[in-house]
């Protein structure tokens, strides 16, 4: 027997912390893990969810002996939660993919730092790079690939 | 009771992890935040998702961050330029207020002051197998094309993008 507020403000606190992380950091990653906070009290809901019998806030109201019907048998509330917590793992997977990338062209994590959106921006400079690379090698940016002749020098400069 | 003080720890690491100075310090809170939240989901008779998220989040995700702060050289120490301005923080705060009050309000109308009942049993291996492989099979394998998918392109895009 438990209560069902404790498990619901539980879920409404880690949205609220997970927003102000999302909102307030300027390190990627940190970013990152106030995003992991709101996917955590989505969890928190989904398993609250699932303890409830069939028939959900309807069931438990029920005046009468309807509240003894079965358990749902589909456990959405619990399947769901483990399917959230792999959809988590591979958003942080390619996300941190995304972040390393960033890191590599301009050798930080800070947010704020980017202001363009790609190559592709009119302002864009290529900052770390010895030999200029004026923009319009469609996408390729200083890293790896020996035919691009600017290689040696830019990831030295890129990885110190 | 042994959900409020799991609660409590939880969100109190949570308020750690996303107002730390360290960034490191950041992700171990996030640690704690995860740990806790396995025991209110055991508390909540969802004895495989607690596993679930002991062995993924904990085990993996933790890492995965803990990796990319080393490959981005976190600084060690406390640094001030973590956080956004004060007035963006400020607004930061006001939104998580309100998402929190939102939440909190509608759910907690909804609920009201109703209990339920804890059956260890649904949340046990065997139902959640059946449970998973019977009416889920379908989202469930459609789920490791998505890891399958995620996999493949963390690792075009952190190559760099340029073998095309």
């Amino acid at each position: 027997m438990i209560h069902l507020f404790g498990p619901v403000l539980l879920a409404a606190a880690l949205a609220g912390l997970g927003v102000y992380g999302l909102l307030a950091r300027r390190n990627a990653v940190l970013v990152l893990i106030g995003a992991e906070l709101l996917l955590n009290a989505v969890n928190v809901l989904l398993v609250t969810v699932a303890a409830m019998p069939r028939g959900g806030l309807l069931a438990l109201t029920a005046p009468t002996g309807a509240r003894q019907g079965a358990a749902d048998p589909l456990l959405g509330g619990q399947v769901l939660t483990i399917f959230v917590i792999t959809i988590a793992a591979a958003e942080i997977g390619l996300a941190l993919a995304v972040v390393l990338l960033l890191f590599r062209h301009r050798a930080t994590p800070d947010l704020t730092e980017v202001r363009e959106l790609g190559e592709a921006s009119p302002t864009y400079t290529e900052e770390f790079g010895a030999v200029g690379v004026p923009g319009g090698t469609g996408g390729s940016g200083p890293v790896d690939g020996p035919d691009t002749g600017a290689s040696p020098s830019t990831r030295e400069e890129v990885h110190p | 009771m042994v959900f409020t003080a799991l609660a409590v720890l939880a969100v109190a690491a949570g308020a750690a992890a996303v107002t730390s100075r360290q960034v490191v310090h950041a992700a171990l809170w996030l640690v704690v935040m995860l740990g806790s939240l396995a025991g209110v989901y055991l508390v909540l008779g969802a004895e495989v998702v607690a596993l679930v998220q002991l062995l993924v989040y904990v085990g993996a995700v933790v890492v995965l961050v803990l990796f990319a702060l080393m490959l981005t050289r976190a600084p060690i120490g406390r640094r001030d330029d973590l956080d956004a301005g004060r007035g963006q923080r400020v607004a930061a705060a006001v939104a998580g207020l309100a998402v929190t009050g939102l939440v909190a309000g509608t759910l907690l109308v909804a609920v009201g002051g109703t209990t339920v009942e804890i059956d260890d049993g649904r949340g046990s291996a065997r139902a959640l197998g059946e449970a998973v492989f019977g009416g889920w099979l379908l989202p469930f394998e459609l789920l490791s094309v998505l890891l399958l998918a995620a996999l493949v392109a963390a690792l075009a895009v952190a190559r760099g993008g340029d073998g095309r």
